[in-house]
């Protein structure tokens, strides 16, 4: 699969799925203490290997895009919690070139991915819980049309203080896609 | 050393929490949701401890993985191809 956009300075943004030949890309990005720090507190405490992506990419509930950015690997975006009944999904992502902060580029990689989820996986909604203290990532899911819906307090430790998480949803309308059924998708 | 399912679902017992009477070997574990990717991961390590094989980020799947005989036939498998 992969869909393009092209970001505002003409550097085109695709995301791809997570292939083997990612897994080591991806460990090394999601081990950088400035990414690490902000990820869910299992992969916190854990040293992120090549090994423990490939389990997390091979659980159905998941899915992992590769983010590229003029061709290069450059993030990460993913669903997780997918649930099939009930056709919902937790978003994450994560700039693994940090160089590439500023320029729109996870904004493009998050809209594909809501695409890819509306359209494709036909999900009827999905939901992002973000740090309080994460305030590039609070920033880019609302530009990308998320809705603020309440926060968690308390919900997370973070650098040894209490911090609340914030929580955000979205649906196919709020991005003016229309509802996927299952019969629709022939 | 060879790698036993009994040693697999003691394993599970101890380190993971989940009962070994509620499990048998051709049950899904990973697929079914009893164990996650980060559990996953620390029976990986288990399984390297014990067998001496090393495992790469590519045998990471379900037909692999996914119940106790098929770890059990996994690190056989490995262990023939590294003998």
């Amino acid at each position: 699969m992969r869909t393009l956009e092209r970001n505002r300075d003409e550097t085109v943004v695709a995301i791809r799925d997570l292939g083997h030949s990612d897994f080591d890309t991806v460990a090394g990005w999601l081990s950088t203490p400035e990414i690490n720090t902000w990820l869910t507190s299992e992969w916190r405490s854990v040293a992120v290997t090549p090994t423990l992506v490939a389990a997390v990419a091979m659980n159905r509930h998941n899915r992992l895009y590769l983010a590229t950015c003029g061709g290069e690997p450059c993030g990460v975006v993913a669903l997780g919690q997918l649930d099939e009944s009930d056709r919902s999904a937790a978003v994450w992502c994560a700039l693994g070139d940090l160089r590439l902060r500023g320029r729109g580029i996870m904004g493009k990689a998050l809209g594909l991915l809501v695409h890819e989820a509306f359209v494709e996986l036909c999900l009827r909604s999905l939901n992002a819980s973000i740090m309080a203290t994460n305030v590039a990532s609070i920033r880019l899911f609302e530009k990308s049309g998320f809705r603020r819906v309440g926060s968690i307090r308390y919900g997370v430790v973070s650098d040894g203080k209490w911090v609340d998480r914030v929580v955000f949803d979205l649906i196919p309308e709020d991005v003016g896609l229309g509802i996927c059924t299952v019969d629709s998708r022939g | 050393m060879s790698l036993t399912q009994k040693e697999v679902l003691e394993f599970m017992e101890t380190d993971l929490g989940i009962a070994s009477a509620t499990l048998d070997p051709s049950m899904p574990l990973f697929s079914s949701g009893v164990i996650d990717s980060f559990s996953m991961v620390a029976l990986i390590t288990f399984m390297e401890k014990q067998s001496g094989i090393t495992i790469e980020p590519i045998d990471v799947t379900l037909e692999n993985f996914d119940t106790v005989e098929k770890i059990e036939a996994f690190v056989s498998r490995k262990k023939m191809e590294s003998a």
